[in-house]
């Protein structure tokens, strides 16, 4: 088990910022060459690459965000849609809060209906791995005899802290989702609820989730999907295009149920099972959807948000979420659409297709199934 | 975070937009009446399709929020 690379993240985040400011500023020194130093003598070549402290200062703030945002974006073409250091922000701010657990509710429902999934495996899984976990809302519902052992992580390291009481031994570990700090052929479970919508690349984190289960190893995900929050992206969309003649996206894109199957079976697992689950919430308003989703951690955080809402266009949303959606008694419902997947790693013990000619009984026969044998009535 | 700064002055006004909101119904209504029956009709919404409406939404808002100032100005006064 490397645990190597995940007690590092632990203790120092601000190694990896001070890696990446470095490469940064060599990667970009090449064009700022061009545009600002173009007064210098071009016969000073040797200076083609300045050293850092010169150059930090005169990289500002707009530019810096331009530089993360296509250096988190890996080689070979891969989404880069979120935001990922703001999402660790968001999640530490959130797992700070006072009366940080009011806001759980969404969470604590599904993790208990990951845990049912996990029971209905009849197995004990000796090793577990919980990714995504924040306070650990499935580990409470498992017992001993189902995992022996759990390892939890999460980006944020705060909510790792703040975990809720089990009775199964854990692990705590700060890892990312797409960069898991594990053996291959290392877990016999892994788990994962609410949390695989805010990763770029889901196609490279299932196939990394694939690589450090064992064979015969299962995963079980739950992870907002589909239509989710269609009435606060829809309310904001008319909002925004009345009074502000144009609008931004607020809402994160998620993946389609269809899609899903694809991109397990892309991952390398088999024996597939997805459902859908809709959970519907009920708030006051609109104001209340977005500050509890803001204390559960998940504010946007794509690159493209716009960081800002206009008071009127506020109102605009309040007004139309209500007129929309709204019921009798004066509440807006929000609907969560819950993505549940099971998939396992390839197997020889796993049941496979028949082969092609091996069948012993005809469909003729199919008609005959209903009716009593002779020979038995005596 | 040491005193107030912008992000919780203005998390402080927005707490207040709940009730804002709950006092303005009736114009909202009719704002929220006018959005909607472009969606189902044949009218694109544009910008300000609906902007009678939407000012007097603001309006009465912003009445409101003044009559709080005053109000809670007035507590302290005394």
């Amino acid at each position: 088990m490397n645990n190597a690379i995940g007690s590092r993240f632990l203790n120092s985040s601000c190694v990896c910022r001070r890696v990446l400011k470095i490469g940064s500023v060599r990667l970009l020194v090449p064009h700022q060459h061009d545009a600002a130093h173009s007064q210098r003598n071009v016969m000073t070549a040797h200076s083609m690459f300045p050293p850092v402290r010169e150059l930090s200062p005169k990289i500002r703030c707009s530019q810096w965000t331009e530089i993360q945002r296509q250096l988190s974006g890996r080689a070979g073409g891969t989404m880069n849609v979120f935001d990922r250091t703001m999402k660790r922000r968001q999640k530490k701010w959130a797992a700070s809060l006072q009366d940080g657990d009011k806001y759980d509710y969404l969470r604590d429902e599904v993790g208990s209906r990951v845990a049912d999934r996990v029971y209905d495996i009849t197995r004990t899984f000796p090793l577990a791995l919980d990714i995504g976990c924040g306070k650990s809302h499935i580990a409470e519902h498992l017992h001993k005899e189902v995992v022996e052992q759990l390892f939890l992580t999460d980006i944020s390291e705060k909510s790792l802290r703040n975990t809720r009481e089990s009775e199964i031994p854990t692990h705590c570990v700060m890892a990312d989702e797409e960069f898991l700090p594990f053996k291959e052929n290392t877990f016999d479970l892994v788990v994962s609820s609410l949390s695989l919508h805010w990763i770029n690349d889901l196609p490279g984190a299932l196939r990394q989730i694939n690589q450090v289960l064992k064979p015969d190893g299962a995963f079980i995900g739950a992870m907002v999907g589909g239509e989710t929050l269609y009435e606060l992206r829809c309310a904001l969309q008319l909002a925004e295009l009345e009074r502000e003649g144009g609008f931004s996206p607020h809402v994160s894109p998620y993946t389609a149920v269809t899609d899903l199957g694809n991109l397990l079976g892309q991952a390398g697992f088999s024996m597939l099972t997805v459902d859908i689950d809709e959970i519907q919430v009920h708030y006051p308003g609109i104001l209340e959807v977005m500050s509890d989703l803001q204390g559960m951690g998940e504010s946007n955080c794509a690159w493209n948000r716009k960081s800002m809402l206009h008071r009127d266009t506020i109102l605009a949303a309040a007004a139309i979420y209500q007129e929309m959606y709204g019921s009798e008694n004066g509440s807006v419902p929000a609907t969560f659409e819950i993505l549940y997947m099971i998939g396992w790693k390839p197997h020889d013990s796993q049941a496979k297709p028949a082969k092609r000619g091996s069948a012993n009984v005809s469909f003729g026969d199919l008609s005959k199934i209903g009716q009593p044998s002779t020979k038995d009535k005596s | 975070m040491s005193g107030t700064n912008v992000w919780t002055r203005s998390r402080e006004r927005m707490r207040r937009f709940p009730e804002l909101f709950a006092q303005c119904s009736g114009e909202a209504a009719a704002y929220g009446k006018c959005v909607t029956a472009t969606t189902t009709g044949r009218q694109e919404l544009r910008k300000d399709l609906c902007g009678q409406e939407g000012s007097e939404v603001d309006h009465s808002a912003q009445h409101i929020s003044a009559g709080h100032i005053v109000h809670s100005a007035g507590h302290i006064v005394k």
